[in-house]
C-alpha cells in the first residue's frame, strides 16, 4: 500500500469516526431542512395577520381592495376617525386613509396610520391598487369602454431560445439556468471554505504537535501535503452525499404532513434560500415554479453534461486552493497567526462570488469571460456561466488553465510546505514565503 | 568497520551556516555519542541523516552506499521535540507510524503488542495520547521509533522526561539493542548518560567537529595523568618525574594529587608503600562534562 494511500486512509477514518463530525453531518440536514419548512409552519399557523382599515371618503377606492394571505383588508363605512383609536390598539393592523376629493392628475394626501411600520409588501400592495385604479379613472375619463380597458392588459412571458450548432434553436431555460447554476457556485464555495480550512487546521496541528517531524522522517513533505488534501476531500464528499441524502429524507417526510398548497410555497421558498436571496433571482425561479414547469425546464439543461463540469470544477477548485491553505497551514506555527496571511488566498473567493451574481445578469459578458478563465475564480465563476451554456472551446480553455493553475499552485505550495513545516517561530510574510519557494532541498 | 559515513557535509541557512565541513564515521553495532552546545548543528545533521533536509555539499554513505530515499526505512528516529497525534489513540497512533515505515499491518499489530507488553501500556491501547502522562507519551513515541527494527537508531535526548525508574529501563532496551547488532546515534546534553553507553563520541560546536573518537581514547586524551592519594603518615620526597599539586588534610586522612610527568602509577606507588599507609589511590580522569566544558570553552577562546 503506498504512503499516500496510508495517510490518506488515516485522515479520512480519524475525520469520519469523531464525534464532531457525526454530529455535524447529523445536524447540517436538520437545519437545512428547517430553513426550507419553518417559513411554511409560520405561514400555515400564524393567526397574525396585518389588518388594513380602509376610510375610503372619496368612495372610489374601497372595493378595489382586495384581502390577500396574510394581509387582510376591512372597509369602513362611515367617519374613519372614530377608528383611529382601535388602529392605535391593535399592535398589528394600521388605518389607510383616503381624501374624499382627488385630483386624478395629480392624486396626494393618501395616508396610513399605525403602530408599527407597515411591511414592505404590503405597502406595495397598496400602492398598487391605488395607482391602478387611478390609470384606470383616467382611461375611462378619456372616453375607453371598462371592457376595452380590460383588453388592454398583456402578459407576455418571453420564451428564450438558444441557438445550437446544428443552425436550430433548442429551448433555453433561463430561470432553471440561475437556479442550478447559482446553487452550484454556492456549494463549491462553502466546499472551499469549509474543506480548505479543514486542511489548514490539520497541518497546523501536526506542525504545532511536532508530529510532523517523525512522520517526515518516512513521508516526503509531498506526499504528506497530497494525503492530507485528498483525504479531507474524500471527508468532504462523503459529508456532502450524507447531506444529500438525509436533507432529502426529511425534506420528503415532513412535506407528507404538508398540503399541496404549502409544497409550493416550499419550493418558492427553497429557491429563494437556494439564490442566496436575490431577489430578481428568486423572482424568475419563481415564475416558473408558478408555472411548475420545472421539470421541463431542468430537461433543458444538458444534465449528465453539468454534472459532470461540476464535478471537475468542484475538485480542480478544491485542490487548487486547498494546496494554497495547506502552505499557509505549514508557515504559520498556530491557527491564530494564519488569519493575517489568509487574506490574499480569500480575496479571489469572494470576488468570484462577487462577480457570479453580476454573471447572472449577463453570462455572455467579457466579464463572465475573463472572470470564467482565471484558475482562482474559474471554478465558481464558471459553474454559475455553464447553465447558460458556453462554447466548447471556451469551456476547454478555462479547464485548461485550471489544471495547469492547479499544477503551479501545487509546485508552490509544495515547496512553502516542504520549508515551512520545519520552521518555527518565525514571522511569516508574503515575501518570506516566496523566498521559500527557491531554497535548494 | 562504519554504518554510516559522513563526508565533508556543509549545510549553509540564509544567515548563519549550520554545518561546515562536517566529517564522521559512525562504527556498526556501536553507540555513537553527538554532543555539542545548542544550537551547533545536531539538529541540522540529524535531519540530514534523516533525508529531512538535503546537504548543500558533501554526501553520507551507509554501508559504503550512498543514501538513497528508501533507506528511511533502515534509519529509526527520536526527535528532541516529541510529537504524536494528540487525538489519536496510541494504539493505532503506533499502527499509522509503523504502516508509513514501511511494515504490514498484521507485523506491525504483533509488534507493537509485544512493545506495549515490555512497557507496560498494553491497557492504553484505546487512550487518546492526550490523556496520558508524560512519561507514558514519551514510552509510545520511542517504541514508534525502534518498532520497525531500524538498523540505525538516532534518540535525541532519550531520556527526557522520564523517571529513574523508566529511565534505567530505557538504557537497558537500548543496551539491548545495540546487544542485537543495531547502531545507535545518541544526542544529548546529560554527560553521565554518555560515561555509561557510549563507545565513541564527537563533539560539535559551531558547525564544527572539534572533537572525535572512542570514549576510552578521548579520555585518555585529556588525562592529567594526575593520581589522587589517600593516606596516614607523612609524605616521602618524591623521584624525579613526580610532582606534587597539592596537599590537605581532608576528613579521614591526608589527601594529595601527584602529577605524574613520566615514569608509572607503579613506581610513584613503590616510592610510596614503605612511607605511608594508603587508604586511596586512583588515575584523575576528567568526567565528559569537564571535557565537553573544557572543549567548547577552548574552541571559543
Amino acid at each position: 500500500m503506498s504512503k499516500v494511500a496510508i495517510i490518506i486512509e488515516r485522515e479520512f477514518m480519524t475525520r469520519v469516526k469523531s464525534k464532531q463530525f457525526i454530529i455535524f453531518t447529523l445536524l447540517g440536514p436538520v437545519l437545512m431542512s428547517l430553513m426550507f419548512v419553518i417559513p411554511v409552519l409560520i405561514a400555515m399557523y400564524s393567526e397574525d395577520n396585518q389588518k388594513i382599515w380602509i376610510d375610503d371618503q372619496s368612495g372610489i377606492f374601497a372595493d378595489q381592495f382586495k384581502s390577500e394571505k396574510g394581509l387582510e383588508f376591512i372597509v369602513l363605512r362611515g367617519n374613519g376617525e372614530a377608528y383611529k383609536d382601535s388602529a392605535r390598539a391593535s399592535e398589528n393592523s394600521g388605518l389607510l386613509v383616503i381624501p374624499a376629493a382627488i385630483d386624478l392628475y395629480k392624486p396626494d394626501g393618501f395616508t396610513y396610520f399605525s403602530n408599527s411600520p407597515m411591511g414592505s409588501s404590503a405597502k406595495r400592495t397598496v400602492e398598487r391598487t391605488l395607482n391602478q385604479r387611478i390609470e384606470n379613472l383616467k382611461l375611462e375619463a378619456s372616453g375607453l369602454r371598462q371592457s376595452y380597458i380590460d383588453s388592454l392588459q398583456a402578459d407576455v412571458s418571453l420564451k428564450t431560445l438558444k441557438f445550437t450548432e446544428s443552425g436550430g434553436a433548442e429551448n433555453s431555460s433561463t430561470g432553471a439556468a440561475t437556479g442550478i447554476g447559482f446553487a452550484a457556485a454556492f456549494i463549491m464555495y462553502l466546499f472551499i471554505f469549509i474543506y480548505g480550512m479543514m486542511v489548514l487546521r490539520g497541518v497546523v496541528e501536526e506542525k504545532s504537535s511536532r508530529v510532523m517531524e517523525v512522520i517526515i522522517s518516512s513521508v516526503r513533505p509531498f506526499q504528506m501535503m497530497l494525503g492530507k488534501i485528498i483525504g479531507i476531500a474524500a471527508v468532504g464528499l462523503f459529508q456532502f452525499i450524507l447531506w444529500i441524502i438525509l436533507t432529502f429524507g426529511i425534506v420528503t417526510a415532513v412535506s407528507g404532513f404538508i398540503g399541496k398548497d404549502q409544497q409550493k410555497d416550499l419550493v418558492k421558498n427553497r429557491m429563494e434560500v437556494g439564490t442566496g436571496g436575490n431577489p430578481e433571482v428568486a423572482a424568475s425561479l419563481e415564475e416558473e415554479a408558478g408555472g411548475f414547469d420545472l421539470m421541463a425546464e431542468l430537461e433543458t439543461v444538458n444534465l449528465p453534461f453539468m454534472i459532470g463540469m461540476f464535478l471537475f470544477y468542484f475538485l480542480a477548485g478544491y485542490l487548487l486552493y486547498a494546496s494554497l491553505f495547506a502552505a499557509i497551514g505549514s508557515a504559520v506555527d498556530n491557527e491564530a497567526d494564519s488569519q493575517q496571511i489568509l487574506f490574499p488566498v480569500t480575496i479571489p473567493i469572494i470576488i468570484a462570488i462577487i462577480v457570479a451574481q453580476m454573471v447572472i445578469q449577463n453570462p455572455g459578458s467579457s466579464i463572465a469571460f475573463w472572470f470564467s478563465m482565471i484558475p482562482l475564480t474559474s471554478p465558481i465563476v464558471m459553474l454559475v456561466r455553464l447553465p447558460f451554456g458556453v462554447p466548447a472551446w471556451e469551456i476547454a480553455l478555462s479547464m485548461t488553465l485550471l489544471v495547469g493553475g492547479f499544477f503551479a499552485t501545487a509546485w508552490m505550495a509544495a515547496r512553502i510546505y516542504r520549508v515551512g513545516v520545519l520552521m518555527y517561530g518565525k514571522k511569516v510574510t508574503l515575501r518570506e514565503l516566496s523566498k521559500w519557494l527557491f531554497y535548494k532541498g | 568497520m562504519s554504518l554510516l559515513s559522513i563526508q565533508n557535509v556543509v549545510k549553509r541557512y540564509q544567515q548563519h551556516t549550520a554545518l561546515s565541513g562536517v566529517s564522521l564515521e559512525i562504527p556498526e553495532g556501536q553507540i555513537f555519542g553527538l554532543l555539542g552546545p545548542n544550537g551547533a548543528g545536531k539538529t541540522s545533521l540529524i535531519r540530514i541523516i534523516n533525508q529531512i533536509t538535503m546537504p548543500d555539499e558533501g554526501r553520507i554513505l551507509l554501508k559504503g552506499q550512498p543514501l538513497r530515499t528508501e533507506d528511511v526505512h533502515r534509519i529509526g528516529y527520536l526527535p528532541e521535540e516529541r510529537g504524536l497525534y494528540k487525538k489519536m489513540k496510541i494504539g493505532e497512533q503506533a499502527l499509522y507510524l509503523a504502516r508509513l515505515k514501511g511494515m504490514s499491518s498484521a507485523e506491525a499489530n504483533r509488534r507493537i503488542r509485544m512493545w506495549f507488553e515490555k512497557f507496560e501500556l498494553q491497557p492504553w491501547w484505546n487512550k487518546k495520547v492526550e490523556e496520558l502522562s508524560k512519561g507514558m507519551q514519551q514510552k509510545v513515541q520511542f517504541i514508534c521509533t525502534v518498532l520497525h527494527e531500524p538498523e540505525l537508531i538516532i534518540l535525541d535526548e532519550p531520556f527526557s522526561g522520564f523517571d529513574p525508574i523508566n529511565a534505567e529501563m530505557l538504557k537497558q532496551e537500548i543496551l539491548s539493542m545495540k546487544a542485537k547488532g543495531a547502531t545507535i546515534i545518541f544526542s544529548t546534553h546529560r554527560m553521565e548518560s554518555v560515561e555509561e553507553l557510549c563507545d565513541h563520541v564527537a563533539l560539535i560546536n559551531k558547525s564544527k567537529v572539534v572533537l572525535n573518537g572512542a570514549t576510552r581514547d578521548i579520555k585518555k586524551q585529556f588525562s592529567t595523568n594526575t593520581f589522587r592519594i589517600g593516606f596516614d603518615g607523612t609524605l616521602p620526597a618524591l623521584p624525579a618525574g613526580f610532582e606534587l599539586v597539592d596537599e590537605k588534610a581532608g576528613n579521614d586522612w591526608q589527601e594529595a594529587r601527584i602529577q605524574v610527568n613520566h615514569g608509572s602509577a607503579n613506581e610513584l606507588l613503590t616510592a610510596l608503600l614503605p612511607q605511608v599507609t594508603l587508604h586511596r589511590f586512583e588515575e584523575e580522569i576528567p568526567s565528559f562534562n569537564e571535557i565537553f566544558i573544557r572543549t567548547v570553552k577552548t574552541a571559543q577562546a
